[in-house]
Formats: structure tokens, C-alpha cells, sequence
């Protein structure tokens, strides 16, 4: 092997390694950087879904699942880059009491965009959220709940003209 | 035979008062004879006749079972009773019985007269000692009495009949399972005769049961005594639910309160202060409406008015007076109902009413005397004085002569100097001789002094002469004659007075065929004396008029009588208010809210409700000021059970009012007392707390739960302890209503209520206590009596969570391994997540929430819920699409304010998204979500469906 060929298997090695490196790196930093994003992103929009009206009426808290989903789609587009495509999925939204599970799916450098989003070499972030209440009773509200004839938590169509 | 009589009276009133004597204090036990009664409504008293030993009869027309003692015969009777009954007076007769011969059974003599026990009250106790308001008799066993004998040489010629009916307790209990059944009235009246001699007088002694009966609630379905209040009260009810009025609080007891200064219409403007009982705790089973009422507070006050005024008769020429009056006596009863205190949660909402509810039964007791119109026209009498002097007379006699006589000469005040002259005049012997030797001569009626000419006109009745007139009341009272009709040429024959203007006379007469001739000078002076007595008339047209005015006096009376319970234009006011106090920089700062409400919060702003015969006209009837829930009333009823006359009126008045409602921003939750449109939406009759409220009463807050710890909470799903320990003595619970532990802080007034315009002002509170023992201090949180760490109502964290455990105890340790129980944590989980907070069909069957189960399943599934099976979002954000939502960023504000729209569904009211749904920044082939009518869960299956998730009957 003459030196020319050598300095080109380096020159080829330390690319493969840069390349290495990086694709490394960026599946580590990327999953990090979705999960808090993921994590502010839910938490952020958990808040602002939360029903003050149905806290009124019935002294529970609630979320509004499409609000939720709304609220949270506005904020991650604001927050993130928008050099990747992102699958963003909700499951079992509970909207009283509050829970979400909320999986991204988001491109790494490796991944073949077709134009219909990542399908390939994707980073997964899950995460689940709850809000609650940080008083464990709430003896009025528990009263009323059981109280059949309390007007507490009856359908806001009978409450509201 | 008047010896005989009397002491026949006083052996009855000593009868009577022997009977009043022994009567019990007590009432009697309670008989079951009413489906005897009812059976002997059909077989015309029969069985009545041989519970009772006596005769009876049933009459249809009036359902009414007369039980006759001593009719059949003038034997004694025995009257057998097998228990005790009271009986009150109802009537006392006297019968002329000298016709009877004993062959008729039911005959009982000619009614000679009667007393009513109610219209004759006071009579009767003149008459016969008695006191029919409270006179009764209770017979036991046997009732003696031996009678008027067939063989008694000397039958005395009146049979008293003394008739009492049953008293008001035995009635009720006697007929409570036939009422019961029948939902109808039953009368009876007891009708016990005494002979005219009562001799042997025996009543057995009754013994008292220990048995005290009273009327603690009255149940309409009971009959009851006509006359009792019970009665009168059910019979309103009835008329006034007949016509749509609803439903009026039956008092629980006889607890009303007399305020007797009420009587003058409250003249005193007396405010009475009611405050809710702080211990009246609900009972879980109590129905919505009950609750808001169970304090309840009854007020009696009674008016008795006199109205006044004159009838004028005119009697000859005189005018003469009568004072009359008619006496009303108004009862009205109120009652004031109010909801117990409320344990609140700061930044929810509560409902508080009050209801207002006033009888009033007005009795007319005293008609006007009638006017008198038995009057009857009356002939004046010509008197005429001889021109020199001598008098010439009437047509009467020398005593009305001397009348007329002493009436010309001084218009009839009898001066000493004019007695003498006519005493001389008429029956001086010349004069009296004359003047009857005169006066038979003639046939005078009537002559007159015309004001017209000097031309005679007289009339004279027995030679058929038509004349016709009348006389009249002129000037200085002197009397007139007015003719209309028979002229002068048609004179018939006889003697006659021509009376000229300048006031002298002649006796003139007219011979068959002849002409008119004077018998004297025409210088006598005549004028028309008498009809002085009383109901004596000069005309009819006088004694119509004065019949008309005077009866138009008498309706004018009655009605200002009946006119005091009838519904007049009333207008009562009405406010409720509520406290509370919030912190702004460290600083309380108090607030009140008005109702009726004002954008300035005005204090003095008042509902009112005008009350008007069949109609109620509210004010204001906006939205944002119309307390009123209901009202109803004036309504008058002609009282049937009337104890004197169709004037005796019942009326009642109901207002029902509280807080009329707050505005919710469906949008962010705000809240306002004033009115808004759009996305706003009135909560209706709810008064909404801030969330930054304060705490109040607090103590009382805690008292009340431990009260009712043992029926709702803490059960052993979550495990919990009692969170406050703690109990009051005695004397603590007293300070809650004597002392300043409670701070009133809802308020209801109401002025100018009812017949008496009652003023009311209803005072209670709401307790807040948001020392909620937060998650953080579990362990060491049971209070027991002290504050617990604070925690507020809006206090919720966002939990990242292991799915699997959802929450682990301090160490992070997983919860128990009990596996059964999918539910178990490892601590104790907020309140939103714990059983406590379970929200069940009962209150929203298309919005349940069972915390409890739900978290199981979570636990169960953990991380197997990342499936297609439970996907409900699914998006896909492309580089493009990312750009297109920042863009769309820039002109929002917040992320809280995108472009949703609000959706009412039967349940909730839902965001609908118009990112996700409408506009096109998402391309569709990049979403998958939901069908908009899945959007009404609580948790839908997936995006594909449009079920609800159900956990084993939990969530939907």
C-alpha cells in the first residue's frame, strides 16, 4: 500500500469516524433535547387546557383533550427546529382526572424523509403526565359529590342558561 | 208558671257549669270507630245508632251523622259511651213542646229561639254562664240524664235542646284512617237533648288519659275540624294549589310566634332578625327543596279594626242620626323558611333562598246594623190660629192640638208662655169644646201654601177629588205641600182651609151645586205640624233617599270591613347579599355583593313585587336584578268555613328569592356578577366565591364534617384517617350561636311582607376552610383541631409520571405489591385522583369520572397503553407544516389563546380546534384525530371510534 492509498483510507476512516461521532452524538443530544422539550411542551400545555369553568361547577380539575392537543402542537412548533419532521402521537387522554401520554417520533440525520414525514432512524420520546391536586380532600367537594341532589357537577347544559 | 221557668234555667246553667267544671285539661284517647261511621253513612246511621245506643241519621245533602239522645220518647236516656268523647257547645234552643203529645218521636216543638255558640257567644254567657269558646264536656262511660216524664201532671211548656258537637282533637284522631283513605271530609255533630226537667243530673266523673295530644304537624290529608286553623289552612293550601300556586311549608309544630305589636300594622316598622341555626346540619337524605328550608320561623299577629260611620234619616223635618259600625278581625300567619349554613370550597359556586309565606284569614265578626227601611209617608196636620187669637185646631184631637198649638207658637220648644196660651187655647172649655166641635165638621187633608199665587188649592179625600202632591221640608223647617194634580175647579164638596201666601187661612166650604163660601174671615194663620216620630217620612221620595244614602253607607262599611283582607296593592321589597374578603398586597379587603345587582354595587337597589288581586307584578324583571325564583299570591277565597258571613276572607302571599346568578367566562373561567354576552353565560341562581376568597368560619367548618364524617368519607379504599379530630362541647357549640365564632355573611331582607308588612331580615353563612392537609404533610397531618398545612383550593401540581406507579411513596418505592388490587398506591394520591372525587351517573350519566378505577387500569396497562388501541391523536409535522404554525404564532399572544371555538355538548363545554379541524396548516393526510362527536368523552376508545372508554363502569 503505497502512502497515497494510506492517507486516503485515512482520509476515508476519519470521515467514517466523524460521521460516526456525529450520528452518535445526535441521537443522544436529540433524545435529550425532545424529552425535555416533550416534557415543558406537555406540562406548558396540560396547564393552559385545564377547564376553569368544570374547577367551578364541579371543584375537580379537568382537561380538554383537543385544547390540550391544540395548545401543545402551537407550542412545539414554536420550539423546535424546523430542519426535522416530527410524528407526534396522543394516547389515552383522561380528561378528569388529568392524564396524558404523549410519544414523538423525530428525524435523526440518518433518516429519509419522503415528504410524508420521518420513516425511518427515528429518536422515540414517550412521556406521561398527570395534574394533581395537591391537597389530598377536599371534604365540601367530596360532600357534594355524593350528594345527589347537590347541583355539583351536573351537566353544564342544565347549569348554565 | 215564670217560677217554673226559672229555675228550669237555673237548673240548666248549673248543668252547664257542673259540665265546664269537670271538663278535662287534657284530651282523650284516640278512638277507631270512622270506618263504622262511613258504614253508617250508608245504612242511615245505624251502626252509629248501636255503637252509641241512641238514634241517628245520616243526611247526604250535608254528610252529616246526627246522633239524637231522648227524641224517641220523654223517657230518660242512658247514653252509653265506650270511651272517652269531648264535646264542645255548639247551640242552645228553647222548643215550645205544651203541642207534644208523644206520638211523633221526631217531634220536637216549635223552635222558639236559638243561640249560636259562635254568633251568640256573648249572650249565652250572659244568659246562661257558659263560655262557649272553651266550654266543653268529656263523657265516659255513661251519660244519666232523666227527662220530662209522659206522666207528670204539669208538663212544663219548653224543652231546652242543648247541641254540642265533637271537639277538635277527638275529631282528628277518631278520623284520621278514615280520612286517611277517603281524603275527605267528615262532619259530625253530637246533638244531646235535655228534657225540661232535669232531674237526677248525673255525669260520671270522667278519668283522664294519660294520653297529651297535640296537633304537632298538620297533614292535609287529614281532615280536621272545620273551625280549626288546621282546617282553614288545609282549604287555602287546596284553593291555592288549585289555582297553580304551589306549594305552601306546612308548620312543623305550633311553634308560631305572636307579635302582638304587629297588630297596628306594624306601626313600628319593627325589623324582626332571624339567623340560621349554625348546628342544623343536612341530612344526606334530604331532598333538594327540603334543604334549602330547614330553618323555619312562624310569626302570628292579629288586627282587630272598627269601622265607623253615621246613617242620616230625615223624619218630618228633622234630621236625625245613627252611629254604625262593622268589626273585622285579621289573622295573618308567616312563615320565614331559610337554608342551613353551607360548607364551601373558595371559587365554587352555592345556592341560597329564602322563602316568604303569609295567610291571612280575615273575619268580618260585626256587620253594620242595617239601615232602617220600615219608614212609612206620614199626613202633616193643618193647625190654624184664628187671626185674633183663638185657636181653631187640627183635625186631630185636643192633645195634638195642644202640639200644634205650642209648634205654631214657639216651632215646638214648649216655652213656658206658649204652654200656657195653648194649655188655655185647646183645652181651656171654650177652646176645646170649640175647637172639637169644629174640627168634626170637616175632612181636611191637606192644604197649601202656594208660593205661586194667593189661589187655594186643598184636597179633600172623601169627596174623591184625585188630588195628588206632596209635602216637603222648606225653609226654616217648615213644612211644605207640593201639588201635582187635581185642580181647584174640581173641588168636591165639603169644608176646606184656603191657605193664602201672606200665611192666613179660611174655612171655606162648597155645597152640592153651589159655589165656594167662606165660613170665617179669612184671617186664621195655618201651617203643617206633626210626622215628627220616628221613621215618619213627609214623602216617599225622602224615604227613598234616605234609604239609598244609607244603604250606600252600609255596602260602603262591609267593604271597608272586607276590604281589609282583600288583596290591595301591596308592594314588598326584598335584597340578599353576600361577604367575602380576599387578599390583595398583604391587605384583606372586605366586599359585599348586592342583589339586585348594579354595575356600581348599589346597597340600596330593591326588588319588588307588587301584590294585586290574581296578579303579581315583579320589578325589575331583568337578568342581571330578578332575585325572585317565585311568587304567588294575592288570591282571596270566600271562606266556606266562615264563621259569620261571605265577607270572611283567606288570602295568602309566597315569594321565594335568593341570589339570581353569576356570568361564567365559558372560555377562562372568569366570573362577574354583572351581565355579559358571548362566550359569557349566567349561571343561574348560584352566588360564585373567587378562588382567592378567605377563609371563614372555619371552626365551624371543621365541627360540621366531623359531624359528618361517619356517613361519607374517609372509607377504607384510600385508608385515611380523620382528618379533624377534634369535637366541641357543649358550651363551644353555644358560642357558635351566641358568640362571635360565626360570622354572618349572607343576608336576606325583606320589607313590607304581607297583610302586615312584616319586615324580615334572614342572616346565615357560608364556611370556607382551604387548610386542605396537602400531600406533602401527610404523615403528620390529623390536625386535631389545629390548622393543618395550607394548601389552596386551585393548588394542583403537573406530575411526571411512571405509569406503573403513579404514586410512589417518599422513597420512591413502587406501590404495594398487592396485585389484586390494581388501585393501590404508594401513598395517598391528591383528591382529584383518589375515590373521593368519583363523579357517578347520578350527577352526569354522559360524564363519569371513577379516579379510583381509572388509575388501576393505568397501573395495569403501564406502558402497553403506547398502542394503536389507544392512540386518539396522531400527527405528523413536517418541516413545511412547522413553518405554516410558527407563521401563525406571530399573531397570538398566548399560547391559551388559539383558534378554538366553545361547544356545548349534553355534559361539558368543549374546545373545538380549528387548527386541527378547519384551517389547512395541517394537511389532512398528516392527522389522524378524532370525530368531533367523540370530543364528549371524558376519554374516548381511540381516534378512530366514536365511543366513550368505560373502566369497568368508570370513566366516559
Amino acid at each position: 500500500m503505497n502512502k497515497g492509498m494510506l492517507a486516503v483510507g485515512i482520509i476515508i476512516l476519519s470521515i467514517i469516524t466523524l460521521l460516526l461521532i456525529n450520528v452518535l452524538s445526535n441521537y443522544s443530544t436529540g433524545s435529550e433535547l425532545d424529552y425535555y422539550l416533550l416534557k415543558e411542551t406537555t406540562d406548558a400545555a396540560l396547564e393552559d387546557s385545564i377547564d376553569p369553568v368544570y374547577l367551578r361547577t364541579c371543584g375537580l380539575y379537568r382537561i380538554d383533550k383537543e385544547k390540550f392537543v391544540e395548545n401543545f402542537l402551537y407550542r412545539f412548533a414554536n420550539s423546535v427546529e424546523t430542519t426535522r419532521s416530527y410524528r407526534v402521537r396522543f394516547y389515552d387522554i383522561n380528561e378528569v382526572p388529568p392524564k396524558v401520554s404523549v410519544k414523538i417520533d423525530s428525524l435523526t440525520v440518518l433518516s429519509v424523509d419522503s415528504g410524508k414525514g420521518p420513516e425511518a432512524a427515528t429518536i422515540t420520546t414517550n412521556y406521561d403526565a398527570i395534574v394533581e391536586a395537591k391537597y389530598y380532600s377536599n371534604l365540601s367537594v367530596e360532600e357534594q359529590l355524593k350528594n345527589k341532589d347537590s347541583d355539583l357537577c351536573k351537566p353544564a347544559s342544565k347549569l348554565f342558561e | 208558671m215564670k217560677k217554673t221557668y226559672s229555675k228550669r234555667i237555673l237548673g240548666l246553667i248549673l248543668l252547664v257549669a257542673v259540665l265546664v267544671m269537670v271538663w278535662p285539661k287534657d284530651t282523650y284517647a284516640a278512638l277507631n270507630y270512622c270506618q263504622i261511621f262511613e258504614k253508617s253513612k250508608k245504612n242511615n246511621g245505624k251502626e252509629v245508632s248501636e255503637l252509641f245506643g241512641v238514634k241517628s241519621s245520616y243526611d247526604a245533602d250535608t254528610d252529616k251523622i246526627t246522633l239524637k239522645l231522648n227524641s224517641k220518647s220523654y223517657q230518660g236516656t242512658i247514653l252509653s259511651i265506650k270511651n272517652n268523647i269531648k264535646f264542645k257547645l255548639s247551640e242552645i234552643s228553647v222548643y215550645d213542646i205544651s203541642e207534644r203529645d208523644g206520638t211523633n218521636p221526631d217531634d220536637e216543638g216549635t223552635l222558639i229561639r236559638k243561640w249560636d255558640a259562635k254568633k251568640d257567644a256573648a249572650d249565652i254567657k250572659k244568659e246562661f254562664g257558659i263560655d262557649p269558646a272553651t266550654a266543653r264536656i268529656t263523657v265516659k262511660d255513661k251519660l244519666v240524664m232523666n227527662t220530662y216524664n209522659q206522666a207528670d201532671l204539669n208538663p212544663p211548656p219548653m224543652n231546652y235542646v242543648i247541641r254540642f258537637e265533637a271537639a277538635d282533637n277527638w275529631y282528628l284522631e277518631l278520623c284520621k284512617e278514615w280520612a286517611d283513605k277517603t281524603n275527605s271530609t267528615l262532619f259530625i255533630e253530637y246533638i244531646i237533648e235535655i228534657g225540661g226537667r232535669l232531674q237526677n243530673k248525673e255525669i260520671t266523673k270522667p278519668e283522664l288519659p294519660d294520653l297529651p295530644i297535640n296537633v304537632v304537624k298538620i297533614d292535609c290529608k287529614k281532615t280536621y275540624d272545620a273551625n280549626t286553623f288546621e282546617a282553614k289552612y288545609c282549604d287555602l293550601k287546596a284553593k291555592a294549589e288549585a289555582k297553580g300556586a304551589g306549594t305552601i311549608v306546612i308548620p312543623a309544630d305550633g311553634g308560631y310566634t305572636s307579635y302582638e305589636d304587629y297588630a297596628e300594622k306594624n306601626k313600628l316598622k319593627k325589623v324582626l332578625t332571624f339567623t340560621c341555626n349554625a348546628f342544623d346540619f343536612v341530612p344526606n337524605d334530604t331532598s333538594s327543596d327540603e334543604k334549602f328550608y330547614l330553618n323555619t320561623k312562624y310569626m302570628h299577629a292579629t288586627l282587630k279594626n272598627e269601622v265607623s260611620s253615621k246613617y242620616v234619616y230625615h223624619y218630618g223635618c228633622k234630621e236625625v242620626t245613627k252611629d254604625v259600625s262593622c268589626k273585622v278581625r285579621c289573622d295573618e300567619y308567616v312563615s320565614v323558611e331559610y337554608g342551613p349554613p353551607i360548607a364551601m370550597t373558595a371559587g365554587l359556586c352555592f345556592e341560597y333562598k329564602v322563602r316568604v309565606t303569609s295567610r291571612v284569614y280575615c273575619d268580618v265578626e260585626q256587620l253594620p246594623e242595617k239601615p232602617n227601611t220600615k219608614g212609612k209617608v206620614c199626613t202633616p196636620v193643618p193647625a190654624c190660629e184664628h187671626g185674633r187669637g183663638g185657636w181653631i185646631g187640627t183635625a186631630a184631637g185636643p192633645s195634638e192640638d195642644f202640639d200644634a198649638c205650642v209648634d205654631m207658637c214657639d216651632g215646638g220648644k214648649y216655652t213656658p208662655s206658649c204652654s200656657v196660651k195653648c194649655y188655655n187655647q185647646v183645652y181651656g172649655l171654650s177652646g176645646a169644646a170649640k175647637t172639637n166641635a169644629f174640627i168634626n165638621d170637616f175632612n181636611i187633608v191637606a192644604t197649601r201654601l202656594d208660593d205661586g199665587d194667593n189661589s187655594a188649592h186643598t184636597v179633600d179625600r172623601d169627596r174623591n177629588c184625585d188630588y195628588k202632591g206632596y209635602y216637603y221640608c222648606g225653609k226654616d223647617n217648615q213644612i211644605l205641600w207640593e201639588s201635582q194634580g187635581c185642580e181647584t175647579g174640581k173641588l168636591g164638596l165639603g169644608r176646606f182651609y184656603e191657605t193664602h201666601k201672606h200665611g192666613h187661612a179660611c174655612v171655606k166650604t162648597k155645597a152640592e151645586g153651589g159655589g165656594i163660601a167662606s165660613v170665617c174671615g179669612c184671617t186664621a194663620t195655618c201651617k203643617w205640624t206633626g210626622c215628627k216620630k220616628e221613621n215618619q217620612y213627609l214623602n216617599e221620595e225622602q224615604m227613598e233617599e234616605d234609604y239609598k244614602k244609607n244603604k250606600e253607607i252600609y255596602e260602603n262599611l262591609v267593604s271597608k270591613c272586607s276590604q281589609q283582607s282583600k288583596c290591595s296593592t301591596t308592594q314588598s321589597e326584598f335584597t340578599i347579599s353576600a361577604d367575602y374578603s380576599y387578599k390583595e398586597k398583604d391587605k384583606v379587603i372586605e366586599q359585599t355583593v348586592y342583589y339586585p345587582h348594579t354595575p356600581e354595587n348599589s346597597k340600596n337597589e330593591k326588588a319588588t313585587i307588587t301584590y294585586s288581586k290574581n296578579n303579581v307584578l315583579c320589578s325589575p324583571t331583568d337578568e342581571i336584578k330578578n332575585i325572585f325564583y317565585s311568587t304567588n299570591g294575592c288570591y282571596n277565597c270566600a271562606r266556606q268555613d266562615a264563621l259569620e258571613n261571605e265577607y270572611s276572607i283567606a288570602t295568602w302571599y309566597q315569594t321565594e328569592w335568593g341570589f339570581p346568578g353569576v356570568w361564567v367566562d365559558m372560555k377562562h373561567g372568569n366570573v362577574d356578577y354583572n351581565f355579559h354576552s358571548g362566550n359569557w353565560k349566567r349561571f343561574t341562581n348560584k352566588f360564585c366565591l373567587p378562588s382567592a376568597v378567605q377563609d371563614v368560619n372555619e371552626l365551624w367548618y371543621n365541627t360540621y364534617y366531623m359531624k359528618q364524617n361517619t356517613n361519607f368519607s374517609f372509607n377504607d379504599k384510600e385508608n385515611k384517617e380523620p382528618l379533624y379530630n377534634m369535637t366541641l362541647s357543649e358550651s363551644c357549640k353555644r358560642e357558635f350561636t351566641t358568640g362571635d365564632l360565626i360570622k354572618y355573611n349572607i343576608h336576606a331582607t325583606t320589607r313590607n311582607f304581607g297583610l302586615f308588612k312584616w319586615n324580615v331580615n334572614i342572616d346565615c353563612f357560608y364556611a370556607i376552610n382551604s387548610d386542605f392537609p396537602a400531600i406533602e404533610n401527610e404523615k403528620s397531618c390529623k390536625c386535631n383541631g389545629e390548622k393543618c398545612t395550607e394548601a389552596t383550593a386551585d393548588a394542583y401540581v403537573i406530575r411526571t409520571v411512571d405509569l406503573a406507579n403513579l404514586f410512589p411513596d417518599e422513597g420512591g418505592a413502587k406501590r404495594s405489591e398487592d396485585t389484586s388490587n390494581p388501585s393501590n398506591t404508594g401513598r395517598a394520591p391528591g383528591f382529584n385522583w383518589s375515590a373521593y372525587a368519583t363523579v357517578d351517573a347520578d350527577k352526569d350519566p354522559n360524564y363519569t369520572s371513577d379516579p379510583y378505577k381509572y388509575r388501576g387500569w393505568v397501573q395495569s396497562l403501564s406502558n402497553n397503553v403506547y398502542s394503536d388501541e389507544y392512540l386518539d391523536y396522531d400527527i405528523t409535522l413536517t418541516k413545511d407544516t412547522l413553518n405554516k404554525m410558527r407563521s401563525a404564532n406571530k399573531s397570538k399572544t398566548n399560547f391559551n389563546d388559539g383558534e378554538v371555538t366553545l361547544k356545548r355538548t349534553d355534559s361539558v363545554t368543549m374546545y373545538y380546534s380549528k387548527l386541527l379541524r378547519e384551517n389547512d396548516i395541517i394537511p389532512d393526510e398528516d392527522k389522524n384525530i378524532p370525530q368531533t362527536e367523540a370530543l364528549k368523552c371524558n376519554n374516548l376508545v381511540n381516534w378512530q371510534s366514536t365511543e366513550c372508554f368505560v373502566v369497568q363502569g368508570g370513566n366516559s
